[in-house]
């Protein structure tokens, strides 16, 4: 076990006046267990709770009650050797006014390299992400979406951590960017042996990415899918609905009506 | 970023500009003809010529040494003012921003509290009450403008505590030094920059205005407001006395808002042509 999180809650004040304040359960008793080389997806609709669960394990955020507990190996590490995290929006994960080798090195300025070290090791991180190493004097405005994102994925495993958060790491990325992001991802996950906590809404992309599933709503985890193959055998009726609206939205019409 | 600068064809101007005329007020012992107090009543509203390059006032003065002489007192003293009040502005919102809690509420409270008064009713109750003079005219627009930089530069650290790049240095628990100086600071900084270059043009302004009112550097100290308060003693029969003052608080007020106009686009590395 790489990641145990045990019956986590968290509110947040609605209205915080001086007089009274009232609060909104966001996290209602989560617990889940993530395994090293693992990859879980947490699946849901906008406003249920999924980012805050991910700045919960992150320490971002800190839960009302419940605990986050890595395992003695990874409590161990340095955080940057032990956690890291790629967002939904690349524009706003990197520092505009530094160009991408500098936006890398963070990471690996935190391990301690020396500046010789830290452009030969950039060169490679750029390069295992699919990026040329004539990249890294650009500035971020100068990168497609896919390509910061890569760029966002290299920060990510420039220290070689166990556990990465992808909070919608692919949903502001076209269909194409996305497959070509989530193979690189499951190449890392492989060749690493990188656990993944994959925040989505989107089924298809968890399922193609993710050991198992786990459906959330209004800040619970309402069913978990422990083998992809048996997805269409959720019981629950709001995973049913996702999953409709799913491959409702995949396919929205006959395709031999194209021509018509 | 000195690239972007020299590309900037309106801020290097601005710069070469303001950099002639302050160092002209820095050597303007060895540039003045005359001494610019010294009044001659035999010379009175001379005209230009090669002894007063710029004419004399109703008083005698060459207005030409009163003019290298004003830059000192126009120009440094507004530059002092600004960069105090947004030395210590910034320092204000940074703790504000980032302690947040108590001490930014009570800090934003102060702040509400000194911006429901109009500017200019500030500035003049504070001359009020201490007198006219330099200093004082300073401790005014200082304390008048100061919440302006506060409450800025404090919402930029909220704002840049919640990007993206700052969550993920906090997740990876980067030293905060390197935070500091490597996120927030360069953003800040410029913003800073930008505003105060924005407000130099206001405060000398101001500094000129008070003068002008008989309420900023007293007399017989050269100072282009003051110049412009003498010219108009002879308005109606040497207008063009009020010329010279009055060009040269123009030329710098524009070269100072042009100025703050273009460093957002030299300080802003987005502003360029994307590459792909």
């Amino acid at each position: 076990m790489l990641l145990e999180l045990k019956d986590i809650t968290k509110s947040f004040a609605k209205d915080d006046s001086w007089f009274f304040k009232r609060y909104q359960d966001v996290l209602k008793g989560v617990s889940l267990s993530l395994n090293k080389g693992e990859c879980i997806g947490i699946v849901g609709e906008s406003g249920s709770g999924k980012s805050t669960l991910g700045k919960v394990i992150l320490g971002l955020e800190t839960q009302d009650s419940g605990s986050v507990t890595f395992s003695n190996e990874i409590s161990q590490l340095p955080r940057h050797k032990a956690v890291s995290v790629v967002f939904q929006d690349y524009n706003t994960s990197v520092n505009p006014r530094l160009n991408i080798a500098q936006i890398i090195a963070e990471p690996l300025i935190n391990e301690g390299l020396e500046k010789s070290q830290l452009k030969a090791q950039i060169s490679k991180l750029l390069i295992e992400v699919g990026l040329e190493d004539s990249m890294r004097a650009r500035y971020p405005h100068q990168l497609s979406g896919g390509q910061l994102q890569r760029v966002c994925i290299a920060r990510a495993i420039a220290a070689n951590p166990r556990f990465i958060l992808l909070d919608e790491a692919v949903s502001s990325l076209d269909v194409s960017i996305q497959v070509q992001i989530l193979d690189l991802l499951l190449e890392l996950k492989q060749s690493r042996n990188i656990a993944y906590l994959f925040i989505t809404h989107d089924i298809a992309v968890a399922s193609y990415l993710c050991d198992r599933l786990m459906f959330f709503k209004d800040g619970k985890i309402v069913e978990q899918v422990n083998d992809i193959a048996a997805l269409p055998l959720v019981t629950n009726e709001y995973t049913k609905n996702l999953l409709n609206a799913a491959s409702y939205l995949e396919i929205p019409f006959d395709i031999n009506d194209v021509d018509k | 970023m000195t690239q972007r600068l020299l590309n900037n064809k309106t801020a290097l101007i601005c710069l070469i500009l303001l950099s002639i005329i302050c160092l002209m007020g820095a050597f303007a012992p060895f540039l003045a003809p005359h001494d610019p107090n010294l009044a001659d009543v035999i010379n009175t509203l001379l005209p230009m010529s090669g002894e007063y390059p710029l004419g004399t006032d109703y008083l005698g003065r060459c207005i030409y040494s009163r003019l290298l002489f004003g830059v000192r007192t126009t120009l440094y003293y507004s530059l002092i003012t600004m960069v105090i009040t947004a030395a210590v502005g910034a320092l204000i919102g940074i703790i504000s921003g980032y302690l947040r809690g108590k001490v930014d509420a009570l800090i934003m409270r102060a702040c509400e509290v000194m911006l429901s008064f109009p500017y200019e009713i500030i500035v003049l109750s504070i001359v009020g009450i201490l007198g006219p003079g330099i200093g004082n005219i300073i401790l005014a627009n200082f304390i008048a403008k100061i919440a302006w930089y506060v409450r800025i530069v404090r919402g930029s650290v909220i704002s840049f505590n919640h990007k993206n790049y700052m969550l993920y240095s906090k997740t990876v628990k980067s030293p905060q030094r390197f935070i500091f100086a490597k996120h927030l600071a360069p953003n800040i900084t410029a913003e800073v920059i930008i505003l105060a270059t924005l407000d130099l043009g206001w405060i000398i302004l101001s500094i000129s205005t008070l003068s002008f009112l008989g309420l900023g550097v007293q007399p017989p100290t050269a100072e282009w407001g003051a110049m412009l308060n003498d010219a108009k003693e002879v308005l109606f029969s040497n207008p063009e006395q009020m010329i010279v003052p009055g060009l040269a608080i123009m030329v710098v007020v524009a070269c100072c808002n042009l100025l703050g106009d273009a460093l957002r686009d030299v300080l802003d590395p987005r502003t360029e042509h994307k590459q792909c």
